[in-house]
């Protein structure tokens, strides 16, 4: 069947009304685009019989008197109620019903597995090794390599959660008490978007992630590289190392930094923080201003998150923490 | 004799001389509504159907507007218009609002108002239950309405899943209001639905055979009996719900073993039928107004039956389409969206056998505003159907599940297909119960206006869905370039308000509410409910020997008119009407009906004071209100089956029928065997919930060790055996004229039945088990709860029936109290046993395996 | 009373609720099998549990056929003379084709793995 850049010309042609970072119809991965396919299909083949039916209706109101009396025969209200329906409807059952084994198989063992967590409202992503232990955990940020088959496990231990990439597969939701599992097949580099897809309270509508797709070698360099605890600051550094302090007594408790005293797994891993694509799980921009904004405002930013605003902190130290937070790259 | 020969119509009219002066004085005296402040106090359907009508549309108003400020909010990116603490309570609420207090309640109206003129009888067979319904749902209603103004509106989305609306994450009052609040509506819903069952089956004129029935009749028949198997699964959701966040029981908490897939079972088992709940009566109002305004019989009645039959079976098939995306086996999903697409085969018919009713049609033209948002409804419902049959398909719904997609699948098929048929029936039925039609002008401003709006809305959606935008959230960035798709829906949203504001516009200039001076049969249509009319119904019941008596039967109008059909006054001295067979429609008995009252709407009063301060908390004031409720239901109940001492009385054309029914074809036996139904439903929820949390949960699970011994649940099956014995011999005694032995079994067979159940919970109890403890204890619990709640009203109804005893009013030929009885007893006692053969034997058969 | 009985209609059902009934136990089926995996090989295996569950279509679709063949002379008269047959058999129909359509996806698709 047709791989994703067929869809590049219904694409295009779409996309003058929307960017293309978070949308179905521009599928990068091999289940987005048999999602994708099964769409183009049926939306053909249902516009196509809306069009008919409201044709008929309409030669029913306005049509030759002929023409009428046979749109009121029995014979038209059985070819057209039942036997078109039927051939139709088993015709879609069985190519949906070979798409969907399509999009089941798993031959390949995965290259990657990474087990994600809903919380509220943000995301909890470790990377594991083949036998299941956790090599780091990040958060609110996937990255992949291209054309490599990748098995997601999705869990939440609190509410309903579902986890959205539509560039690149249907959605696969994160209840707790179960773990779901997913492959990812993405074929084409690039950075994408996804979004909680359950309502989980009363941030839902904030809880995005990023996901980037790198060519292999990138992708095992970014790989080390998270493995790695974080670098302590230079002595030179007076302001990254005040920054490390405020961060140790401020924020300690909730999160983590490998490499230093704080171990808090309530809130997101900030190991590499400075590296992230963005902040407030997809809320922000990643840079100083917008780091020391959230520290100082995140209630303001995601009223009702599980992070308390921390105005009390000086201009000073808010600079410092930022900073030190955007040298841990 | 060949079983179910039809009787021949009369050779001569039953009444052919004259009708005695004062007769129809009477008959309409009697029929009279009470006025001034006793108004409230009304029974008749008519009334009773028009402020039910009304509140219904009040509630689509409300909810309306809590739309346009959700589209306000969403006209533009990152917009603070309305924060996320009331936009979450606007959602669920205008979800809530629409499918709870709007759809269903205006498709249960609309039969009320219509479906006993349009079977020829003089009213529904329950008038105060039709009483008690309404005042139930209109008070529970506002009072759970205002809870925004407060804000106490509850916030977990209208389908309200656990974790996130268990008391850890919402641990506020409200969610407890939706849960309680809408439980006690769906009950009003369920008594409904019983009524119109009874009255379908048991009410219809003489000679209207079952494949003389209107459509409309048929669809509300199934709309019945869907509303009786499908109603109870989210009773039962509800009520775990809610004795998990007010007591612990951990159904849905994984870490005790619960699941929140439960609930969505469920929730989805009740939700889809509910959905054709909805549709179906729409498209049975369609199927009696095209015929009408094309002066054309409906093509294909009897494809059109099947096809109604069919969609309300098959639709309890698809539940599983709404969890598509929950990690379900794929094969378990496959039979969903089979069945999903086998559902879309009848509503194809029912949409061609329309269409060639339209091509048959000799007047269709000029088109009148009725037939114009019918024409509405076909273009937004088959676009809709398509859309339906896109998310049934499993690899596209995992994208589109939980976008705007959906958003705009739904509002095709429940605005196409509910809305614009209702506005249509709005204009076809105006006048039957007003002075005046509606503005044909005003009317086609507010066709285009709501049409254009909707798809103006609607239409971008399924793009905005698929562009990445998902549902029930706030706000959203600008980054993804859904701004300007947003902008488009809201105009749309605001279009359709204008629309809808054009038709209160018309409302308000020329709806003049009036039972026996409407304007008449204005479209020259053929049903039974155009005749010439009264606030008694009909003058007198015709003989029916066509689907469109006024179009077959000639002069039909004005014999009935001019009395010369059957029950042409109230012989009884009282209300009365014709109680015929299900299937031959041949006149059996007449049904004695109550006038006004006080006790319904008083019980209405303190059934949702109950409810709604239990929701509360206030303990003492909801007793008190409880209270006032079981008092006014058996004041009622006292007047009910009235002494069978009249004479049997002459209806006309010879027929000679008896006052009263005893056994199993009086009509309230029939009510009894629906609301047996209605429990068996309730039960098999329950089992479900249990075998299902088996499947998910075995570790929490006893060993057979661990269980109570066997000689306990062997006691109180004997127990519930032995009370069962004890309610059937006070019956025999009863049928030999002997009071005594009734007066000490049923009592007696009531404390057993009790006994029963607290004989197993006390087993269980020792066992070890605790509710909280998990998921497995909870279930056990539960069961036992229901056991013990059914067990509770039988002993109510025993002890009533002895008291009716003792005071007189029970004998052999005088037992509906007793016989409605015995009839849930002995369900009480089945259950019962099937239960204790669960609890104990079903761990131990999976123990060995 | 010879009036024809209301118990008529089960008759008349018989497609929908064979329908029914062969719903509820494919999709118990299929739930407790995946639910248990230990159970697996005991006494069916995924490649059985398609045979089974087709058998159970074929005898659904016996029964409907059945309950119709014998009922055919002993429905209640109308005026509409075919109403109650036609409308039954109508309903048979659907029901099979209701049953043929959820049987397939037992062929296609894999029993317990979840997207």
């Amino acid at each position: 069947m047709p791989d994703s850049s067929f869809y590049a010309v219904p694409a295009v042609l779409l996309s003058t009304m929307w960017a293309d970072q978070q949308s179905a119809l521009h599928p990068q991965g091999t289940q987005a685009g048999l999602s994708a396919e099964t769409a183009w299909v049926m939306f053909v083949a249902g516009a196509a019989i809306f069009l008919l039916v409201m044709a008929i209706l309409a030669l029913a109101i306005l049509g030759p008197e002929r023409l009428r009396r046979h749109l009121a025969g029995r014979a038209m209200l059985v070819e057209a109620g039942i036997v078109f329906p039927v051939a139709v409807l088993s015709t879609l059952l069985i190519y949906s019903l070979g798409i969907a084994a399509a999009m089941l198989r798993a031959d390949a063992p995965a290259a990657v597995r990474i087990e994600v967590t809903g919380e509220m409202w943000w995301w909890r992503v470790r990377y594991l090794d083949d036998d299941g232990q956790v090599l780091f955990e990040t958060a609110n940020e996937i990255r992949i390599p291209v054309d490599q088959p990748v098995d997601l496990a999705l869990a939440s231990r609190n509410v309903v959660h579902s986890f959205w990439v539509p560039n690149l597969a249907g959605k696969l939701d994160m209840v707790p008490g179960h773990v779901n599992r997913m492959r990812l097949h993405a074929t084409q580099a690039g950075r994408y978007r996804g979004q909680c897809a359950e309502y989980c309270g009363a941030q839902h509508a904030n809880m995005m992630f990023d996901i980037q797709v790198l060519a292999g070698p990138d992708f095992q360099a970014w790989l080390q590289s998270q493995r790695r605890p974080a670098a302590p600051p230079g002595d030179a550094d007076g302001r990254l190392r005040q920054g490390r302090q405020v961060f140790l007594q401020a924020c300690a408790r909730c999160h983590a930094v490998r490499g230093t005293l704080a171990a808090g797994t309530v809130g997101p891993d900030l190991t590499h923080v400075g590296g992230r694509l963005s902040l407030g799980a997809g809320m922000l921009p990643n840079n100083v201003g917008t780091l020391a904004g959230w520290i100082a405002g995140s209630q303001h930013i995601k009223p009702g998150n599980g992070m308390p605003a921390f105005d009390h902190l000086s201009g000073e130290q808010l600079r410092a923490v930022a900073h030190y937070m955007e040298s841990l790259q | 004799m060949r079983p179910g020969t039809p009787s021949a119509p009369p050779r001569a009219l039953p009444h052919p001389l004259p009708r005695p002066d004062g007769e129809q004085a009477h008959l309409e005296r009697i029929w009279q509504r009470p006025r001034g402040w006793r108004a409230i106090t009304v029974v008749n359907n008519n009334y009773i159907g028009l402020l039910y009508i009304g509140t219904a549309l009040l509630f689509f108003l409300l909810a309306g507007v809590l739309a346009l400020l959700m589209r306000a909010q969403l006209a533009v990116p990152d917009n603070d218009l309305i924060g996320h603490d009331l936009y979450n309570q606007l959602f669920t609420m205008h979800g809530t609002v629409m499918m709870f207090l709007f759809a269903v309640p205006a498709v249960e109206a609309m039969a009320v108002l219509l479906l006993p003129n349009m079977l020829g009888a003089r009213d529904l067979p329950f008038p105060r239950l039709s009483s008690y319904a309404y005042w139930a749902y209109a008070i529970g209603g506002l009072v759970f309405f205002c809870s925004i103004f407060v804000g106490l509106a509850p916030d977990g989305g209208w389908f309200m899943y656990p974790p996130l609306t268990s008391s850890a994450y919402s641990p506020a009052l409200n969610a407890d209001l939706w849960l309680l609040g809408i439980g006690f509506i769906e009950i009003s819903a369920i008594a409904g639905a019983i009524e119109l069952a009874v009255g379908i089956l048991r009410t219809r004129a003489p000679g209207m055979t079952l494949d003389k029935m209107p459509i409309f009749a048929w669809i509300m028949l199934a709309f019945s009996g869907m509303v009786i198997i499908a109603f109870p699964a989210v009773i039962v959701a509800t009520a775990l719900l809610e004795l998990e966040r007010a007591f612990g029981l951990p159904f849905f908490m994984a870490d005790k073993g619960g699941d929140p897939l439960l609930w969505q079972h469920l929730f989805w088992l009740f939700g889809h039928p509910e959905v054709y709940i909805i549709f179906l009566p729409a498209a049975g109002m369609v199927s009696m107004i095209i015929p009408a305004m094309a002066g054309r019989p409906l093509v294909g009645y009897r494809l059109v039956v099947m096809a109604i039959v069919a969609t309300s079976f098959l639709s309890f098939g698809l539940w599983v389409h709404h969890m598509f995306a929950t990690g379900i086996p794929q094969l378990s999903l496959s039979f969903a969206s089979a069945a999903s697409m086998a559902v879309s085969i009848p509503t194809g018919v029912q949409v061609f056998a329309w269409i060639a009713t339209i091509a048959a049609a000799p007047r269709l033209r000029p088109l009148k505003t009725p037939m114009l948002f019918i024409l509405g409804f076909f273009f937004i419902f088959v676009l809709g159907g398509l859309t339906g049959v896109m998310v049934a398909v499993i690899p596209f719904d995992w994208q589109a599940h939980d976008t705007y997609f959906v958003v705009a699948h739904l509002h095709y098929v429940l605005v196409g297909g509910m809305v614009f048929p209702l506005f249509a029936a709005f204009y076809y039925w105006m006048p039957f119960v007003s002075r005046r039609a509606l503005s044909e002008r005003l009317g086609r401003w507010a066709f285009w206006l709501m049409f254009v709006g909707f798809n103006v809305g609607f239409f971008p959606m399924h793009l905005t869905g698929l562009a990445g935008m998902p549902r029930r959230v706030y706000t959203y960035a600008d980054q993804y370039g859904w701004g300007l798709l947003n902008m488009v829906s809201t105009v749309g949203a605001y279009l359709i308000a204008a629309g809808v504001l054009v038709f209160l516009i018309d409302l308000a200039r020329n709806f003049r509410p009036s039972v026996e001076h409407n304007a008449g049969n204005v479209w020259q249509a053929g049903t039974l409910e155009w005749l010439p009319a009264g606030v008694a119904g009909p003058r007198s019941v015709p003989w029916v020997s066509s689907r469109e008596p006024l179009w077959d039967q000639p002069g039909l109008a004005a014999d009935v008119q001019a009395g010369r059909y059957y029950l042409p006054g109230a012989p009884t001295g009282g209300r009365s009407t014709l109680v015929t067979g299900a299937i031959d429609a041949r006149p059996q008995y007449l049904l004695r009906l109550p006038g006004p009252g006080w006790p319904p709407v008083l019980a209405a009063v303190g059934t949702a004071g109950f409810f709604l301060l239990l929701t509360g908390k206030l303990m003492v004031p909801a007793a008190l209100f409880g209270v006032l409720a079981i008092a006014m239901i058996l004041r009622w109940l006292w007047d009910t089956d009235p002494a069978p001492d009249r004479a049997p009385v002459d209806v006309g054309g010879g027929l000679r029928l008896p006052v009263s029914c005893v056994g199993s074809a009086s009509h309230s036996w029939w009510a009894m065997v629906m609301l047996v139904m209605v429990c068996a439903s309730i039960f098999c929820a329950l089992l479900f919930a249990y075998l299902f949390l088996w499947t998910t949960s075995p570790d929490v699970w006893p060993a057979p060790a661990a269980l109570a011994a066997v000689p306990w649940p062997l006691a109180s099956s004997v127990l519930l055996a032995g009370s069962s014995a004890l309610a059937w011999a006070g019956g025999r005694g009863l049928r030999h004229g002997r009071q005594g032995c009734l007066r000490i079994a049923l009592p007696l067979g009531a404390l057993m039945l009790a006994a029963a159940v607290g004989l197993e919970a006390d087993a269980q109890w020792r066992a070890g088990l605790r509710p909280q403890d998990h998921a497995y204890a909870a279930a056990v619990y539960a069961l036992i709860g229901l056991q013990g709640t059914l067990a509770i009203a039988v002993a109510f109804m025993s002890l009533f029936t002895t008291a009716r005893s003792w005071a007189g009013k029970l004998g052999a030929a005088r037992r509906a109290c007793l016989d409605n009885t015995t009839l849930l007893w002995h369900y009480t006692a089945v259950q019962g046993l099937v239960g204790t053969l669960v609890l104990h034997g079903f761990p131990r058969w999976t123990g060995l395996a | 009373m010879n009036a024809p009985r209301i118990a008529i209609l089960l008759p008349w059902l018989a497609g929908p609720l064979t329908w029914a009934a062969h719903f509820v136990l494919v999709y118990a089926a299929n739930g407790v099998f995946c639910a248990r995996p230990a159970w697996h090989g005991l006494w069916v295996d995924a490649a059985l549990s398609a045979w089974v569950l087709s058998a159970a279509a074929v005898l659904a679709i016996a029964v409907i056929a059945l309950v119709y063949w014998r009922q055919r002379a002993r429905w209640p008269r109308t005026d509409d003379a075919g109403f109650f047959p036609r409308v039954a058999g109508a309903l048979s129909l659907l029901a099979i084709l209701a049953i043929v359509w959820q049987t397939l996806p037992v062929w296609w698709v894999p029993a317990c793995q979840s997207g």
